[in-house]
């Protein structure tokens, strides 16, 4: 006789990216920054550079 | 020696279809996305997922129908829980919300919500591995 087995399990995987009330990006975490940088307008990255500096998109 | 067990690719995506599709159901007219505060007590926003949640799964992958979907914040908290919920409000799944590590299943810019905040929906899949076979 066999041993059981397992079905794996389901992976599930998410995203979100929050703006605040003026539609700014919002994030807590800066190194989450390149993870959404795809969904990022230019006024958006202009407004990320003003609050956290010229290089947040450097890497 | 390691137990092994391998799965289709068909099996995988019917197996796949059968988890998504129960979101499809109820009396309403949408699935949603509800993410919640630590405790799950207080929703602190709920994002529409339309009609069709999800596509058809290929080789264990469905992917979810619209994106970006975004939801309006209705109170102010901090997120932690999401709930999958079908058209009746039924929850479907749930898990965990947070910003760094892996730990999280779903992945968020920022967990200080504040009232009013816009949470864009930007990607959500659901996956059935095949296992392994030597």
């Amino acid at each position: 006789m066999g041993q059981d087995f397992k079905i794996p399990e389901p992976i599930v995987a998410i995203k979100a990216l929050v703006r605040d009330g003026d539609g700014h990006p919002k994030f807590d975490d800066l190194s989450k920054i390149a993870e959404f940088s795809h969904l990022l307008t230019d006024d958006d990255k202009t407004y990320l550079e003003n609050k956290y500096g010229k290089g947040i998109f450097d890497n | 020696m390691a137990k092994e067990f391998l799965i289709t690719s068909a099996a995988r995506s019917a197996a796949c279809d059968a988890i998504v599709d129960l979101l499809d159901v109820g009396t309403g007219t949408e699935a949603e996305l509800v993410i919640a505060n630590a405790s799950s007590v207080t929703d602190l926003v709920t994002i529409g997922l339309g009609a069709t949640a999800f596509g058809a799964a290929a080789t264990g992958v469905a992917t979810v129908t619209t994106t970006p979907a975004t939801g309006t914040a209705t109170t102010t908290g901090t997120a932690a829980r999401f709930r999958l919920v079908d058209q009746s409000n039924t929850t479907v799944a749930q898990g965990n919300v947070g910003t760094t590590g892996t730990n999280f299943t779903m992945s968020i810019s920022n967990t200080s919500i504040a009232n009013n905040d816009q949470v864009q929906l930007t990607a959500m899949t659901v996956t059935v591995p095949a296992g392994t076979l030597t």
